[in-house]
This record gives structure tokens, sequence and C-alpha cells, in this order.
């Protein structure tokens, strides 16, 4: 992977110009160690394996969702339909489970799947296709399909879900839910597509230079709207998966939920330019988000302060690598 | 040594990054009225040694003198307080201000009245210092909308506002086309005149022959050696640079096959006669012209960067089917190396295996999966064939020396196994050693069968190894001459055509007034 490039070089390279990406790497787990060990001497309930479990359950749809998002962005555009993605895909297959398929969840989750990549899809075509830029097609899209879920839903849960539906996401599984297992997962998928195909490498390609990547061969229209369609299903799953832990199609589900992802990604040291940052980072950047919240919630901070308390480790956590970098 | 006064000086000058030694005790002397040439392959140490001559870098030995004052610069402020300007490598311009402001930016007190910068009186002040210099750019453009000439000519008013007596330029010619080059050499030509010590970068022998009093040399490091003017000579100066006697291609030296590309129909203007281009198996063919002309419309629809126009008629191996994008040029056998390789050519941030094996993915690859010891492999026998320096394969391609960066390239098509090559500049930011390799390597691909059309500012590059030279000029073929062996084609008379075009492009520039 491109993380080898720390090698000693005998005056060939000119070192000073690139960053050293070993270091960074080690940097947000750095502070997410530091972090549990304060936390463990606040709160004695911190490091028990129960919490931790709940940290992970969590970051689960967080975690889901940023992995469509590393692609995205590494290939150098925006995905700001994330949130509302989620939250359609989960209306569709709780309203396609209990009132179009009689209760058939498969097909519920089949379809809300598909909605996922759809949604992919067209954000792909407006950007990469009708050269929408990125951030306004997926904003444009974005809204439309959370207006889309409260229509179908009146702005009401759909519930009643059957239970084997929810079995799917909270089944226990060597002491972790199955949504955790889920997220893992994806990110395990989602690592090795991105560094191990010839998708991925396109992908780095695309974002570090899309001129010269267009003029190599690379068919970065395509690249792109494949990024699209999957950082759609990503938001599919989450949104399904969502709703079977909850037992209900939620309309209003997390709109803060598309710029959690984003910064997660950005905070595991994925560069918002394009062309930089690898699956591991954004784990990293996904669990820093999980242990702040629940350290917060395990000292029972004031939720309005809460989010004061979340927007200032974005800050600092960002303003400290962009120094670090500047070296 | 003598202790003339009028001197810039680094004596025993040491610097290592690490543990590589940039520069082992250098000397080095301009003296106040004379142009020097500094020259070096890529990595020789030449902008290391202008840091430090200039401030921006501490030596780790030895020191900087002006006329027999010993300085221990801390920063360029320091330098540029005892009369030392200069224009670094790199773009030192801020793109989205105007060029007044780039230009003010170094004093900001001069046009500012309490405090407040009068936008009036900076326009003024840069107006002033660009007449001054024979410069012809208006002061309110934003640097972004300039051209890579005109930039070149602001930085280096900017560097004169403050009247050095002597003045660096590291490669201010690299980027730059013929006539923009010859707008730059008489602005330095002047700066001379006015008995200023000038020392210039370039790769180019053509330059150096041209404006250069004397010439220095480094290699690795380390001081190789001063040219005077009487003792130039290509053959002198290139054996300077690279360290041994050096054998520059001389013309063509083997014939040309049968058809292999032929462009028809090629409307670039209206009122222009469509251009009209062949290459053949085994041939190297030039395409030259000024700026504007064409040349790189040509270059890129031959290259299939730009889809061939519908009412073109591109014929490759006997097939009129044209190209719709760069993938499908790379499956008829093209591949295509732009002159801007930041901008066009490179990724960057991946390694030079990756950068590599881009095209050819699919070849490389296991199914869907990347095979990153086959890109290694591959990267590695390119670096047999091309000699390039690298720590490894692994390194950045961002990382490398133009020329090493130009050699990754053209690997990619060696690594494609393409037959047919289509360059832009293929010697551009290359240093003197890389680009006797490149040239060696394009002859002996023409030689194995491959057909190579190429375009170049550089009249000596075209000589020395094209079998065929197209001259273009607003925006149709204007000459075809053939360079067949020995000398025919003379350097003056290209020189010649390309001046003709010139002096009627200034006309007509004249009557559009
Ligand atoms: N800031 C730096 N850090 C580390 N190595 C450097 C740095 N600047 C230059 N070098 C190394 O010093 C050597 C000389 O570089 P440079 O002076 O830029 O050469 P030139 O201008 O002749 O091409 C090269 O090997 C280069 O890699
Ligand atoms: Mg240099």
């Amino acid at each position: 992977m491109s993380n080898s490039s720390s090698v000693s070089s005998p005056g060939v390279s000119r070192r000073s110009r690139m960053p050293r990406i070993s270091f960074d790497a080690a940097f947000v787990p750095t502070i997410i160690v530091i972090l549990l060990v304060i936390l463990s001497i606040a709160s004695p309930v911190f490091l028990s394996s129960r919490n931790l479990a709940q940290v992970l359950l969590q970051i689960s749809t967080l975690g889901i969702a940023a992995v469509g998002a590393t692609y995205v962005i590494i290939s150098g555009d925006l995905d700001l339909s994330i949130g509302a993605n989620v939250a359609l895909s989960g209306v569709i297959t709780a309203i396609a489970t209990m009132r179009w398929f009689d209760g058939n969840w498969v097909l519920g989750v089949a379809l809300g799947l598909g909605c996922g990549i759809l949604i992919g899809l067209f954000n792909g075509l407006l950007s990469a296709i009708l050269r929408v830029p990125a951030f306004i097609a997926t904003l444009g899209v974005g809204v439309i399909a959370g207006g889309l879920a409260l229509w179908l839903t009146n702005g009401l849960t759909v519930s009643g879900l059957p239970a084997e539906f929810a079995a799917l996401a909270t089944t226990n599984f060597l002491g972790l839910q199955t949504l955790v297992w889920f997220m893992l997962a994806t990110f395990v998928v989602g690592g090795v597509v991105l560094h191990f195909t010839n998708h991925g490498l396109r992908t780095f390609a695309v974002g570090g230079n899309r001129e010269a990547a267009f003029l190599s061969g690379v068919p970065v229209a395509r690249v792109r709207i494949l990024n699209f369609a999957i950082a759609g299903l990503c938001g599919g799953l989450a949104g399904v998966l969502l709703t079977a832990r909850v037992q209900a199609g939620q309309p209003g589900i997390s709109t803060t939920l598309t710029l959690y992802a984003t910064a997660a990604v950005i905070l595991g040291g994925t560069s918002l330019l394009g062309g930089q940052g690898s699956m591991l980072r954004t784990f990293f950047g996904v669990l820093l988000i999980g242990v702040v919240q629940n350290g917060l919630d395990i000292m029972r901070v004031d939720y309005a302060l809460k989010e004061v308390a979340v927007g200032t480790v974005f800050v600092l956590a960002a303003a400290s690598e962009a120094l670090r970098r500047r070296r | 040594m003598m202790a003339d006064a009028d001197a810039l000086r680094a004596e025993q000058v040491t610097k290592a990054f690490g543990d590589a030694a940039a520069l082992k005790s250098v000397d080095f002397v301009c003296a106040s009225g004379e142009v020097h040439a500094l020259l070096g392959e890529n990595g020789a140490g030449k902008s290391t040694l202008i840091k430090i001559m200039t401030g921006a870098l501490a030596p780790d030995a030895g020191h900087v003198s002006v006329n027999g004052v010993v300085h221990h610069f801390r920063t360029p402020l320091d330098a540029q307080a005892v009369g030392i300007g200069v224009v670094y490598q790199d773009f030192q311009l801020f793109p989205h201000l105007t060029v007044a402001e780039n230009i003010c930016a170094v004093s900001p007190s001069d046009v500012s009245r309490a405090g407040f910068l009068s936008r009036r009186r900076m326009n003024e002040k840069a107006a002033g210092i660009l007449a001054s210099f024979g410069v012809e750019v208006d002061p309110r453009r934003e640097v972004r909308s300039l051209d890579a000439a005109e930039r070149k000519l602001v930085e280096i008013s900017r560097a004169l506002q403050t009247d050095p007596q002597y003045l660096f330029l590291d490669e201010p010619t690299a980027a730059l086309e013929p006539k923009e080059t010859h707008r730059l050499l008489s602005m330095i030509d002047r700066l001379r005149a006015h008995g200023k010590g000038v020392i210039l970068v370039t790769h180019r022998l053509q330059e150096i022959n041209e404006i250069a009093d004397r010439a220095t040399a480094l290699r690795d490091g380390e001081y190789a050696g001063t040219l005077d003017k009487s003792t130039f000579s290509r053959e002198a100066l290139s054996e300077l640079v690279v360290g041994r006697a050096v054998e520059q291609h001389k013309g063509p030296q083997h014939s040309p096959g049968s058809v292999r590309l032929r462009l028809k129909g090629l409307a670039l203007r209206a009122d222009a006669a469509p251009v009209e281009i062949t290459v053949r198996d085994r041939e190297l063919v030039a395409l030259i012209g000024l700026v504007g002309a064409g040349v790189s419309s040509v270059m890129k629809v031959a290259g299939g960067a730009e889809p061939t126009p519908k009412e073109a008629d591109y014929v490759i191996d006997g097939e009129a089917t044209g190209l719709r994008s760069p993938a499908d040029a790379q499956a008829r056998g093209i591949g295509y190396v732009s002159a801007d390789r930041k901008a066009q050519g490179m990724i960057p941030l991946r390694s030079a295996a990756e950068n590599i094996a881009m095209p050819s993915l699919r070849k490389l690859g296991r199914g869907p999966f990347v095979h990153r010891n086959a890109f290694r492999e591959a990267a590695n026998t390119c670096q047999q064939v091309f000699d390039i320096r690298w720590a490894s394969p692994d390194q950045p391609v961002g990382s490398l020396s133009g020329g090493n960066q130009q050699k990754v390239m053209l690997s990619r098509w060696k690594v494609r196994e393409s037959t047919v090559l289509v360059i832009q500049e293929p010697s551009q930011g290359v240093d003197i050693g890389a680009r006797l390799q490149i040239h060696d390597y394009l002859v002996d691909f023409a030689k194995s069968g491959g057909a190579v059309l190429f375009s170049s500012s550089d009249l000596d590059e075209v000589r020395d190894i094209a079998h065929r030279i197209y001259v273009m000029h607003a925006g149709e073929i204007v000459a075809e001459f053939a360079n067949d062996g020995g000398h025919q084609v003379s350097r003056s008379l290209l020189t010649q055509a390309m001046a003709a075009m010139f002096d009627s492009e200034q006309k007509e520039r004249a009557s559009d007034e």
C-alpha cells in the first residue's frame, strides 16, 4: 500500500515534500488510546466489556455509512445525501415489508438496499456525467430523498415489523450484536476492495489527478459512479440495519449522520481533496467519535454540552492534524 | 584566488539533508556584469546552492561573501539587504492576487497610508516596476490568468524591485516556449548591461550558448568545473555536466517502414487548411510551431487525449475508425505523453510502480485484484531500461526529479507494449543526461519497429532525432522537411522557419491593434 513511502532515500527523493504517512497513521489511534486511559480512570465502568460492546454498537450505523463515504471522498467527490439515504432506505424497507410484501422482510431488505444503490447512481450520474459539482448534486438528491421519506410515512414511524427482521441486527454472536458484525464486515470488505483491487487503485488515481488518470486510460466517470453507488449501497445497508434494530422505519433519523460520516473520514486523516487515505483510517475516525460520545454518556454530560464537546474534539483533532502536517 | 571586489561567492559550502550530502565543499563565483550559467543534472545541488546563497537555507559549513565581505544570512531578507535577488524554481506568486498585489507584497508599507493599502498607488508602483524592465503585463490582472512566461517575468520583476546587484534565476525557462524564452533572455541581457550579475540555471545548452559568459557545473553535490564562453560547445558543456564524453544523436540513422498513422482533414481553424500528417513504422516525426500554432491540438488528437473530430479522418494501421478516448487509443497501441506532467501526467502521491502500471492494470492484475509484485517487477524492468533513479519503485512519483518522472511516463507505455508513441516535449524539465537517455530510448524504440510522433520547442532535439519535421503555423502545416541522416536540415534552416513565423505573427498582432 501507499504506506510504504517512508523508505530511506539516499539523495534521490525530496522527503520534505511528502507527508510522513506512517506517523500520520498513528495519530488518531494514539488519541484514542489516551482517551481510553483517561476515561477508564474517570469511570470504572468504561473499560467493561459491556460498555465497549456498547461503543461498537453505537458507531455501527455511522461506520457503515463512513465506509461508503471513504470511497467517494478518495475519488475526489463528496456525498451529502448519506443521512437522507439511510432514512429513505430504512423507511422503504419498513413500508415494503409491512404494506407491500405482507410481512416478507427479505423482499423489504432487497428493496431498501436497491433504494440505496439507486440514490448512489443518481448522485453519480449527476456528478460524473452531467458534471454537476458533487457537493450540490448530492445535497439536492439528499433533500429529495429526505422529503420522500417524510412523504411516504406522513412523518410517522412505521412500526410492527416482524421479529425475525429485528433479529437480523440484534442477534448476539460472540458477545456482539450482529449489527456490529455487519459493520466490521463492511469495513473489511470495503478495505479489501479499496486497497487490493484495480477499482480501488483507480479510485486513488481519479482522486489524485483526474486528468492524468483519464489520460492513462482510467474510465474516470465509471469509477466515480461506481463509488457513489458503493456509498449508496452502504447507506442502504445502514438504513436497513438501523430499521431492524429499532424495529421501525423512522423518516426523520439522523440529519447529522451525513456530517458525522464525512467528519469521521476526514478525522481519520483521509484528505478531503481526494487521492489519499485508507479504510483503516476511517475506522479509527469512527472509533474516535464513538469513544468520545460514549465517554460523555457515561459521565452523564448534558445533551447540549455533549454536542459542544463532540464539536470541540472535531476541531482539535483536525487542527492538530493540520499543524503536524505543516511541519 | 583573486579577491575581486565585485563578486558574489560561495566558499567551501557544504550541506547535508539527514545523511544525504547535497553539497560538498562547493566554490562558486559570479562577478557583477556577467551571466553565469549554473548547470548540473537533477539533484546535483543547484537549487540547494541557490537557497544557501540567498539565505533560504543555512550551510552546514562554508560561507557566502558579497563583494569581499563574509555574510551569514539567517533569512532571505538578510540576503536581500546586501543586494541579492532570487526567483526560485517553484512558483512563488499568489495566484488569486493581482500582479500589483504580488509585487507590492514585498514591501507593502510603500503603498499604504495610515495602515490602509491604496490600490491606486499599488497599481502605479507595480506598473512603474514592470515598465522599467520592459514587461508588458497589466498590474490589475490576477496572476492565475497569466501565461507561464508572464508569470516568470512578474516574478523576476518582483525580485528586481529591490534593485539587487546579483540575481539568481532557478530554471526560469523550463516551462517556457522558445518565443517566451527569447523575451526572458533579452531581459537578462539588459540586466547584464546594467552591470548586474545573473546566475541562470537551465538544462538547455542552446540558451547557455546564447547568453552565458561562463558556465559552472555541479555533479552529485560537487563542483565539477567552469567553462568560459570561448570554450562553449554542445559536447564540452554536456561532458561538463554528465562527467563523461557523450554521444549526441546526429540525425536519424535508420530508414522508416510503411505508413502507420495517417491523420487527415483535421480543421483547427475555419480559415486554415486542414492538417494532414503521416507517421511510419520505424519513424520519428517531429511537429514544431509557436504557441497557438495548433501543435498541441494535433498532438492531442493523434494521441487520443481528445476524441477524433467527426470531420477528421484518422487511419491507424489501415483502419479509419478514429479514436474515442485515451483508453481506446491505448487499445490500438498508442501511448500518449502530455507536455504538462504535473497536471496531466502523474498521480503524484501514488508510487512510481503504480503510476507505471496504471494503463496496464488488467494485464498485470489478477482478475479484479491488483498484483503489487507484478507492478514492482514491471517497474524494475523499466528502471533498468531507462536508468531511473529512485529509492524504490514504491516511492511517490511526485518526489522524483523531472527527468525520472518523464522516464516513468515513458515506462507506462513500455509496460503497456504500445507500438506508437505520441509525446509532447519529450525532454521538458529534463536534465542533459536524462535527455540523452530518453533520446536513446526513442531511437531504439523506432529502430525496433515503433512509430514516434513528438512535438518539441527544442530545435536541437528535433534535429538530433527526427526523420521528418512538420512545421505548423496558425492552425495549419506550413512546411515539411526531411532530416535524412547527416545534417541536411541545419539548425539555421529551422530557426529561419520559426523566425519567419514569429515575424508574421508579430505583424498580425500589430495589424490587429
Ligand atoms: N529539503 C530537502 N530535504 C531533503 N533533501 C533535499 C531537500 N532539498 C534537496 N534535497 C536533496 O538534495 C539534493 C540536491 O537537490 P537540489 O539542490 O534540488 O538539486 P537540483 O536543483 O540541482 O536539481 C537532491 O538529492 C535532493 O533530493
Ligand atoms: Mg533544482
